[in-house]
């Protein structure tokens, strides 16, 4: 473990500490001061088919471009799913890039490559995005700087670095029926027990070690958590006017980016909003676009409204949105009717804070097999949205066995043109 | 120090390009290829990485000499040697930033390394010198004088000679001694350093002891081994071990390691009557030990995903089997059986059993690490299909290519006791484990069962024994490791030699209020660290000390239980999630709503309040209330007399204070 990391953060924690009650009192800022912006991941668990999505091939066989017509996007030259309109005309105020290519085509080994911006290896698990981001602390202690909807993929976690960088797992998902939070709702005697345990614990002196502190600091954070009902309402999105709900959809995806941008709102740093189910090795037409709701409809609703949503709010400024696959499906159409794994070509949506808007990088060839310009690896895509955010991509980390790690990988090229600086 | 044999293949002379003058000249093997390691040209950020630097590429730590060789005589066309003007070769213009070097100036011309490189390129840039085609680097030797580090090379011919200009220096404690590229000692502190030479592909270590200051600790006679290895050491040091815990906090610490929960009332009674072996006898031959330790043990002995092996182990510590039956049971089919990938599985037995990471090698030599990828793959290659037909298999395993060879199957250079030919690879991987010229086995589970019951190894990480990993006190795991191995892999009396010492009984508070990280104690084991419990343990605790087992559905099937294995070590959790179940999960409000408990109990049959909250305490945190409790929770034990809220109230406090969730 970062021996500086480690002292910073027991401030971090020992200060926190002290009392989360006067934290209570405070109302929450509406972004934090950290130089660092605020991230938001949308992954299509399962890997998403880059050409019914964002990578569409209207000249191409049936069999490649398949059952799903393409369209124009506000971007030239950029064919989008006839069922993402919205994002479709969005398009101009994103990037788009179409040209990831990986050897990983297993669902973990794409996945860690993914969203740790590292090959998997049996050694060492990498910290993801959101536990490495705001690794000094967020500035705001009350909320966790990482929380992932409804869960977060195994490779979604804190790698080697400590548990306190893990995400917080809300265990369900806004739009699910009865959602809330896991354990989040304190029992009725719980208020005044509280009081009588701060009594205890000051009885008892300072913590005895490191651990314990940072034992102190979660409680302290559960416990304002759940007793102040202003930061329990951060995770209510009934709280929104109901036309903001409407603009977001029904289903799973659509309420969690919205409360995605709710929890960007009160302090939290990134939200993982994981869409499960997009792993369509049959019948991938009807996948896509029936079902409740169709996965393309929504995604394309969720997505349009977060912009949307963001830019009306003024939060583009300080927010960096990635919607993101762990690789795409195999252009031509199998037996089943669906597509399978394919990881030489994917494509990847971003916008807002840092990057710019309807810049597209990469192409792949007639069939969408593989990039034929500007191929970029996963690393590529991790290093450039670390940049765009603003983090530290040249900081060396600490492995528990002391083996010095940057946190981007050696051979890693930032994806310039994207970049607003 | 360590030796190692190196083992390169002798390839043949190299024609040169150009014909040069023949005269006695450097070998490029332990005279050249040494300066690029030392001089950081092949290391990891620089033309040692993966693809190199600049269209240069080294082997990582220059440890494939003859590619390196290659690299430097033979890529464009020759041009880094320039045999007409030696001093223009871009070998020697590159690091003297002659010409423009992204790595800027790395030696001058009036440097030892410019002008062994100049009269090797001068006298024919050969691999190997004019006589010693045969020469095979056998043995590094390390001393120290004063304050400088000296580093001999011994070769196989019997020859030496002084090779510390060409070593790579590294101090595992630069804090306490720092040594610089020539050797040089700077001491900079009171604790221990090792001081690590690589030359070529062999490392060799010695230690630096700078005492702590103040009056000189003479500890107590004692008959205790590991005290005796312990209190030696910390005499070494001049460092003041931690005075013992009280009673109570020891009491606690031997409950919750061998039972997985705190002593009851009557329970803290019995121990303080007897001796403490006899509390420790009478936890480890219980049904509790197997839960608490299984989560421990498992991961020693099964592959992570492996979940049917839970019910072998558990059933080993329930029968105190040696430890080393289960690693036969690893090679047997329908025994732990290991599966998968044949480097994951040799990786597996590596890490988990022998306490060495070899899988580094998987993709680059490691400096200061003894495994080189070779030897990484063909002990691999023994794990693939190893039981087919019952003998090592013969097989290819992984073709590099065209014309070469297959990888063939071997153990890891340990100093091994040469296998039966004939014997099963079963046989040959449990033999070789468990007793082939080395003790590592009993070296690396002796330092994860004082890492259960101290909280911290000896050796962190555990996986990662190493020369330049070293014990935090070496004397102490010796006793550890040759007492486990004495008794036959003996569990319980390993457990048992460890909590009936001083080490484990001494206290965690620290020297002052403030005194969290940093304290030289903690690191040379003159102190111990308080952890607060695991969320399974939390909750198996509040259970037992309600006094209701039904709070918490339990199904002890293994399934379960292997699931808690998996969250009590690798909890797959965050803190956050984790207190927010102590808190809002309605545990301990159910236990206290539920008639008969253990604290309605108190209550009911106290005729006072000071009695009411002294056995309330003696419940919860296994003491009595100090004058400051008293004085400040009387008024709520008074109240919790006659109103069942208040008392629960005043429960759930205590049950949630930082003393109850910590193990001190």
């Amino acid at each position: 473990m970062n021996a500086p990391l480690n002292r910073r953060q027991f401030l971090a924690t020992s200060m926190g500490a002290v009392s989360f009650l006067p934290a209570l009192l405070h109302s929450a800022p509406l972004l934090s001061s950290s130089k660092q912006r605020a991230f938001i991941l949308v992954w299509l668990d399962g890997g998403m088919s880059h050409i019914d999505t964002f990578d569409g091939k209207p000249e191409a066989p049936p069999n490649i471009r398949g059952p799903l017509g393409s369209i124009e996007s506000s971007t030239g030259g950029v064919f989008v799913s006839e069922h993402l309109p919205k994002i479709g005309s969005l398009m101009n105020q994103c990037s788009l890039i179409r040209s990831i290519t990986s050897p990983e085509g297993n669902h973990d080994r794409g996945s860690h490559y993914m969203l740790t911006g590292r090959r998997l290896t049996p050694l060492l698990s990498y910290p993801s995005f959101g536990s490495y981001l705001h690794l000094d602390g967020s500035g705001d202690d009350r909320v966790p700087p990482y929380i992932a909807i409804p869960d977060a993929h195994v490779y979604a976690r804190q790698g080697f670095l400590p548990t306190s960088r893990a995400p917080f797992e809300l265990g369900s998902a806004p739009g699910t029926p009865g959602f809330r939070v896991h354990n989040l709702q304190p029992p009725p005697q719980l208020e005044r027990a509280m009081k009588l345990l701060k009594a205890v614990d000051q009885l008892d002196g300072f913590p005895r070690s490191e651990s314990e502190a940072a034992r102190d600091a979660a409680l302290n954070q559960a416990g304002s958590l759940s007793l102040n009902p202003r930061l329990r309402e951060l995770f209510d999105v009934s709280k929104e006017d109901a036309a903001t709900q409407k603009a977001y959809g029904t289903g799973t995806i659509g309420p969690s980016c919205l409360l995605a941008r709710r929890l960007i709102e009160g302090g939290v740093r990134t939200v993982l909003v994981r869409d499960k189910g997009w792993d369509h090795h049959t019948n991938i037409q009807s996948s896509l676009t029936t079902g409740f709701p169709p996965k393309l409809p929504a995604l394309d609703k969720a997505i349009s409204a977060l912009h949307t949503d963001l830019a009306r709010r003024g939060m583009l400024e300080n927010v960096t949105v990635l919607v993101a696959s762990e690789f795409g499906r195999t252009p031509r159409i199998n037996p089943s009717g669906g597509r399978d794994h394919w990881s030489r070509a994917s494509s990847a949506l971003l916008f807002g804070a840092g990057i710019q808007q309807g810049t597209v990088v990469g192409t792949t060839d007639a069939r969408g097999e593989e990039p034929i310009e500007h191929p970029v690896t996963p690393a590529d895509v991790f290093y450039t949205v670390l940049s765009a955010l603003g983090a530290d991509t040249e900081r060396t980390l600490t492995t528990p066995s002391r083996r010095p790690i940057r946190i981007v990988d050696e051979e890693a090229i930032a994806i310039r043109e994207i970049l607003t600086t | 120090m360590q030796s190692k044999m190196a083992n390169w293949s002798i390839a043949g002379v190299v024609a040169l390009a150009a014909t040069v003058p023949s005269m006695a000249s450097a070998d490029f093997r332990y005279e050249i290829a040494p300066i690029f390691a030392r001089y950081g040209c092949a290391a990891a950020d620089c033309h040692g990485g993966a693809t190199g630097r600049g269209g240069f590429k080294l082997s990582l730590f220059a440890t494939e000499p003859r590619a390196d060789y290659e690299a430097i005589t033979r890529e464009l066309g020759g041009r880094r040697i320039d045999f007409r003007t030696p001093t223009t070769s871009l070998l020697l213009r590159k690091p003297t930033r002659s010409v423009k070097h992204g790595g800027g100036r790395v030696f001058d011309q009036s440097s030892r390394a410019y002008r062994e490189l100049l009269s090797w390129i001068e006298s024919g840039a050969h691999y190997e010198s004019a006589n010693d085609d045969a020469l095979i680097l056998e043995e590094l030797q390390i001393t120290q004088a004063d304050d400088q580090v000296s580093v001999t090379a011994h070769f196989a011919d019997g020859t030496h000679r002084d090779v510390t200009h060409l070593a790579v220096f590294q101090s595992t404690a630069p804090d306490v001694a720092a040594v610089d590229e020539n050797g040089l000692i700077t001491r900079n502190g009171p604790g221990k350093a090792w001081l690590l030479a690589r030359f070529s592909s062999v490392s060799a270590r010695t230690r630096i002891n700078i005492p702590f200051p103040g009056e000189p600790f003479v500890p107590a006679k004692i008959n205790h081994p590991l005290d005796q290895a312990w209190l030696s050491s910390l005499q070494e040091q001049n460092l003041r071990p931690s005075p013992a815990a009280p009673a109570h906090v020891l009491a606690r610490r031997l409950y919750f390691d061998l039972a997985g929960r705190p002593p009851r009332p009557d329970e803290l009674r019995d121990f303080a009557l007897q001796p403490l072996a006899t509390t420790a006898d009478q936890l480890l031959t219980d049904d509790v030990f197997v839960e608490a330790f299984l989560p421990y043990v498992a991961p020693w002995f099964s592959q992570p995903g492996s979940d049917r092996s839970s019910a072998r182990i558990a059933e080993a510590l329930r029968e105190n089997e040696p430890l080393s039956d289960l690693v036969g049971d690893l090679f047997l089919p329908g025994g732990l059986e290991l599966k998968g990938d044949p480097r994951d599985q040799a990786e597996f037995v590596g890490a988990q059993l022998l306490g060495i990471s070899i899988g580094c090698a998987r993709c680059h030599n490691h400096p200061h690490d003894r495994w080189t990828q070779a030897e990484h793959l063909r002990f691999s290659a023994l794990f693939r299909n190893h039981r087919e037909g019952g003998r090592l298999v013969q097989d290819p395993f992984f073709v590099p290519g065209e014309g070469h060879r297959p990888v063939q199957p071997a153990l890891l250079p340990l100093g091994n006791l040469a296998p039966a030919p004939d014997a099963a690879p079963d046989a040959v991987l449990t033999s070789f484990i468990l007793d082939g010229g080395h003790d590592l086995f009993s070296r690396n589970i002796a330092n994860r069962v004082f890492a259960v019951l101290l909280g911290n190894p000896l050796v962190d990480s555990p996986d990662d024994h190493r020369l330049s990993n070293p014990p935090a006190q070496e004397a102490m795991l010796d006793v550890l490791a040759s007492q486990f191995k004495n008794s036959g892999h003996d569990l319980h009396a390993l457990v048992r030699f460890i909590v009936t010492s001083q080490v484990y009984a001494m206290a965690s508070d620290p020297p002052n209020d403030r005194t969290l990280s940093g304290d030289p104690a903690l690191r040379y084991v003159a102190r111990r660290e308080a952890r607060p419990l695991t969320r399974i343990q939390f909750e198996r605790a509040v259970e037992s000390v309600i006094g209701i087992t039904a709070v918490r559905a339990t199904n002890n099937s293994d399934r379960q239980m292997m699931m808690q294995a998996n969250t009590l070590v690798s909890a797959p959790t965050s803190p956050l999630a984790d207190q927010l179940a102590i808190l809002n999960s309605g545990l301990i409000q159910r236990g206290l709503a539920t008639k008969g408990n253990e604290v309605e109990a108190i209550f009911t049959f106290s005729a006072t309040a000071e009695q009411a909250l002294r056995d309330l305490f003696i419940l919860t945190l296994s003491r009595s209330p100090r004058a400051e409790e008293s004085e400040r929770l009387l008024p709520e034990a008074e109240k919790g007399l006659s109103d069942p809220g208040a008392r629960d109230d005043l429960a759930t406090a205590l049950l949630l204070s930082r003393e109850f969730g910590s193990i001190r």
